[in-house]
């Protein structure tokens, strides 16, 4: 027992039950799944449809994360990526066609701006809080400047089904944010590459001195977020029917490194875990959804946010579960146990 | 006419929003007829009928107002300046719109010590600028207060603004009349609400539960929004999980109406009529179309902008309104909250905004 909480995941699991029962508790029909013109309804599925977005630019966020970055500009290119796409979309027919030059568009660039930002970091040495905070900044400027300040709407059946279309019953933003996980983890842990990450995010001195190209990796990890938040950028824009350049993926980039805490990615980088941040994505939209189908004010989302990974980050922190533990077991009258010192390990 | 924008790009590609609501006030206020016949006793003088259509002297205008973030307030900016561009002798002023209370005031301040001879100011918050409009007031600019009212009518010569509470109670009607129509007994009415904590929003929906109220309905389910597309369609998709049956659907806001009709659309519903608000072109051609189920929208035109600058004009130039028996112009000017269906939306189409 004592080795399963001690796992990274078993604290966000546990938060993700409490918020699902608590809501089953309050609201009977929470948990309620229907089947309707051959499509899932209900808000379980709303909460991993809604949540997809999140949970793309949450596996794009660790590897960023895990390399010692950070990247606060995916919001900004989630906004980009949905106008772009919509301005081509609303100005041809449409049609297969048009939707697949869209995507390319919006994807295209979307890479081009991960290029850009891990140009900044890995060529330029710039800080990346600095670095992606220059993008967060001009992409929103960007993205109002390709909707010229309005919201574009777009109303084609090809291009929708990225955010609300369903494949065999299910909605197909599910199956692309579970397709792009899939992948993301059998190339970090089927190859050499997230070995590779943790090491430059482990050390990046000693990386590059063993011969690593730390350089291009921190580079790589920067387009793959980047391009996480375009795809990301098109099931928003796609879910609404329309880009708001002011509005889409606003705050979405502290979801997605609250998420990445919460599953148990350290901030300092090295090792990573890209199902911890499923879990975190998850426990987020929950939260969101809970809000919402409880009936509380949305204001009062940030607030609910903030007070469960607050929760669930101090369980996960050993010296506060240490101080916990103490608490219980020190009886009035006796004196605390002082903790022996932790042995020290100095290898030259 | 001269503009000058004050750091502001112009906003350009889709065109001037000129509303018909504009237009007639700009034939209102030009006072080209008047409605008293020639040979009528008349209480009070009417004011010379032809003059306001003729250029006066020169005056400066500026005009400042918040970010155009969305599409209503960015139709405010764009009808603000196509209005004046009717005036050859109007010099227009323009700051940057910004939703950074601090550096509205600043700017406000700025086009005080620019001595323009009127101020437009449509406030990001009305409180916090109360100051300010005071201090306009007080060096002698007069200030028309756009909307969002001041905490003093000493901070303003004239106020004009839509009428958030009749938004509601029309649509509220408009929903009870469709379904006395229809015979439906108790019908099950959603309402997908502004951000509630703002008094507009709180206005609105009092003004629809009571003009339900009046018939023996109530409101049913129902969400807050936060005016944007998204928050429109997590928060509709979530009441229609709530509710497998709805009759009716009052939407507060277009631009976070094209969430709501995403989330219809996804979940398949049809069963119900939906009104929206505010007016934008987006509602009014669904309207038109007849498709979906929306049928109806509650104006909050953004053409009082328009008519904000038209007034502007007549009080540089110590004129009042044309038709109007008082020599001075009207210290309020509430609009009215037209309700545009398919029957008339023709009429309205000019004052749809972009969103």
């Amino acid at each position: 027992m004592t080795r399963m909480t001690k796992h990274r995941l078993f604290w966000p699991v546990v938060a993700l039950l409490v918020l699902l029962v608590g809501d089953l508790i309050a609201s009977p029909s929470f948990f309620k799944i229907e089947l309707r013109d051959g499509h899932l309804y209900g808000n379980l599925v709303d909460i991993l449809k809604n949540g997809a977005p999140l949970i793309l630019i949450a596996i794009g966020m660790t590897l960023v994360i895990a390399t010692r970055g950070i990247d606060l500009s995916v919001g900004s290119v989630v906004a980009i990526s949905g106008a772009l796409a919509c301005l081509w979309v609303s100005g041809h027919p449409d049609g297969a066609g048009t939707t697949l030059i869209a995507f390319g568009l919006a994807l295209g660039l979307s890479l081009v701006l991960g290029v850009w930002n891990g140009w900044l970091v890995a060529a330029l040495g710039i800080q990346p809080i600095i670095a992606t905070l220059i993008l967060m900044v001009a992409g929103r400027g960007i993205a109002q400047l390709i909707t010229d300040g309005q919201i574009i709407t777009v109303n084609s059946h090809s291009f929708e089904w990225i955010g609300s279309g369903f494949l065999v019953t299910l909605p197909s933003a599910i199956l692309i944010a579970l397709a792009v996980f899939v992948l993301a983890s059998v190339l970090v842990r089927r190859s050499a590459l997230g070995l590779l990450v943790e090491a430059v995010g482990g050390n990046p001195e000693a990386s590059r001195l063993a011969g690593l190209r730390s350089a291009r990796l921190t580079w790589l990890v920067y387009v793959f977020c980047a391009l996480c938040a375009g795809i990301a950028g098109l099931m928003i824009s796609a879910n609404v029917h329309s880009a708001d350049g002011n509005h889409a993926g606003l705050f979405i980039e502290l979801d997605a490194i609250l998420a990445v805490v919460v599953g148990g990615t350290q901030l300092t980088g090295g090792r990573f875990s890209l199902g911890g941040s499923v879990i975190g994505a998850l426990l987020i939209q929950t939260l969101t959804t809970t809000v919402y189908a409880l009936g509380i004010p949305p204001e009062a989302i940030m607030l609910f946010k903030a007070l469960v990974v607050l929760a669930v980050c101090l369980l996960q922190s050993p010296a506060f579960r240490r101080k916990l533990r103490r608490r219980r077991t020190h009886r009035p009258g006796q004196p605390a146990a002082t903790p022996a010192p932790e042995k020290v390990e100095v290898t030259a | 006419m001269e503009v000058i924008m004050a750091g502001q790009p112009f906003l350009g590609r889709r065109g001037f929003l000129l509303g018909g609501a504009a237009v007639g006030a700009g034939a209102v206020l030009a006072g080209c007829t008047s409605n008293t016949p020639a040979n009528s006793a008349s209480n009070a003088p009417v004011a010379d009928a032809g003059s306001n259509a003729q250029p006066g002297k020169p005056i400066t205008i500026g005009f400042s107002a918040p970010a155009a973030d969305h599409g209503w307030i960015a139709a405010i900016t764009k009808n603000a300046k196509a209005q004046a561009q009717k005036f050859s002798e109007v010099k227009f002023t323009a700051t940057e719109g910004t939703n950074d209370v601090n550096q509205q005031i600043s700017q406000v301040e700025t086009l005080i010590n620019a001595k323009v001879d009127v101020l437009v100011i449509l406030p990001f918050d009305g409180k916090a600028l109360t100051a300010v409009g005071r201090q306009a007031m007080d060096a002698g600019i007069p200030v028309i207060n756009l909307d969002r009212i001041f905490d003093t009518p000493l901070a303003y010569r004239t106020w004009i603004g839509g009428d958030n509470y009749r938004m509601g109670v029309n649509a509220g009607n408009y929903l009870a009349a469709e379904l006395k129509k229809k015979n439906v007994a108790n019908p099950i009415i959603g309402e997908v609400a502004g951000i509630d904590s703002l008094p507009l929003t709180q206005e609105r929906s009092k003004g629809f539960a009571d003009a339900l109220g009046r018939v023996g309905f109530k409101v049913g389910p129902r969400v807050s929004a936060q005016f944007t597309s998204e928050s429109g369609e997590q928060q509709t998709a979530n009441l229609l999980q709530g509710a497998p049956k709805l009759d009716a659907l009052w939407n507060h806001d277009d631009d976070q109406g094209i969430g709501v009709n995403a989330a219809i659309d996804t979940a398949g519903r049809k069963e119900f009529i939906m009104v929206g608000g505010a007016g934008s072109k987006n509602m009014m051609n669904l309207i038109k179309a007849d498709s979906a189920p929306i049928k109806a929208t509650v104006l909050y035109s953004p053409s009082m902008a328009s008519t904000a600058v038209a007034l502007a004009r007549l009080l540089g130039q110590g004129k009042g309104i044309g038709d109007l028996a008082e020599h001075d112009v009207p210290a309020e000017i509430t609009t009215y909250s037209a309700v545009v269906t398919k029957e008339n939306v023709d009429q309205y189409l000019d004052v749809g905004f972009d969103s």
